[in-house]
């Protein structure tokens, strides 16, 4: 068990949170009468891959083509060093 | 977790503190803002019977200058450290490591001769004590004496204080240009690495912690600076057989921050 406590799993505190500017558009789904769409699984599983395609995205050019979760600072630096 | 039993008494004097220690032994701790015993006690790493708490003890708080020296009461929070005019102005390097500790909630209640005593390898003191060659001011039932801070960090969690030693007050000598650089775990927000600088005239002291199992003084980086030579990769010289490991940095990843650092800290 790598995180057992809030020592090791990294908990996002207020100050480590960016000033996030807010904006929306709006296109209702058309198969409901609210025209209503899900929106939490948008953060909770698409947020992931991006951040790691990012990430290998930056050391592409060191021939880095996957890299695993959690991307750990000694991580990124293990596959820079390869 | 809760802690295991204990009995909790609250010291009104020194004296009375060393007596209690004295009589109690290794079945007693200290308390003084609790920051670093209370999270060990709540894992039951640290099961002391008899809790002493020395935090209302008068005279043991204040920050004062005296000639070449500005002098730290052991029970001074982190945040008194920080948000001293005089440290600021005469030992800066001391706030901004103060600054690094924790959170905010903890800078208020945890204090600098509790984190001493303690000796977390990943605390940021030591480097810092280190750096400025502060002598830590101590008694005990044989009276008090002053250790050197590159004779009191003898490993992890052990320190060169006596079962019945308490730790009065720390002397730092005036320091103009000193830095602290610190690689924060991103969850604990401990250091991994930290380096304190203290540049005086062509020469450096170099005080290192999270590192290795003991806090050092990097005498290899600061013998390289007065050549001109690469100081900062002779980082780890000398400590390679003592140098910490967890699942966020091994030993490795450890030794090449603790080169980085060294060089943002010479730089600065």
């Amino acid at each position: 068990m790598v995180t057992g406590s809030y020592m090791d799993y990294a908990m996002p505190r207020a100050d480590d949170v960016p000033m996030i500017e807010t904006d929306r558009t709006v296109t209702p789904c058309p198969h409901n009468p609210l025209g209503v769409k899900g929106a939490g699984e948008a953060g909770a599983i698409g947020s992931t891959p991006a951040v790691v395609n990012a990430v290998v995205d930056a050391l592409a050019h060191l021939g880095v083509t996957d890299i695993q979760m959690p991307v750990t600072p000694q991580r990124v630096w293990k596959a820079m060093q390869n | 977790m809760i802690p295991a039993k204990f009995d909790y008494i609250k010291a009104s004097s020194l004296s009375e503190a060393i007596g209690l220690l004295d009589k109690h032994g290794d079945d007693a701790k200290l308390l003084s803002g609790g920051h670093s015993l209370i999270p060990a006690m709540k894992l039951r790493l640290s099961r002391p019977e008899v809790l002493i708490d020395i935090s209302g003890i008068s005279g043991m708080n204040s920050i004062s200058e005296e000639g070449d020296e500005i002098v730290i009461g052991a029970n001074c929070t982190h945040a008194a450290i920080v948000n001293s005019d005089l440290v600021n102005n005469k030992l800066n390097i001391l706030a901004q490591t103060a600054k690094c500790i924790g959170d905010i909630q903890v800078r208020n209640r945890g204090t600098i001769g509790g984190s001493l005593a303690h000796a977390d390898p990943a605390a940021d003191y030591p480097a810092t004590v280190l750096a400025c060659d502060a002598n830590i001011v101590v008694e005990g039932k044989n009276g008090s004496r002053n250790i050197a801070a590159t004779d009191f960090f003898l490993g992890i969690f052990t320190t060169a204080l006596e079962e019945d030693e308490i730790i009065t007050s720390i002397r730092f000598p005036k320091v103009a240009n000193g830095n602290y650089q610190k690689f924060f775990q991103s969850a604990s927000r401990f250091a991994v690495v930290g380096i304190a600088a203290v540049k005086e005239g062509n020469s450096v002291k170099v005080g290192v912690t999270g590192v290795a199992g003991t806090p050092y003084r990097a005498t290899a980086v600061e013998n390289a600076y007065i050549g001109n030579s690469d100081a900062a990769s002779h980082a780890v010289d000398g400590v390679e057989d003592d140098l910490m490991s967890d699942h966020f940095a091994n030993e490795e990843y450890r030794a090449h921050l603790a080169k980085v650092y060294v060089k943002k800290a010479l730089e600065a």
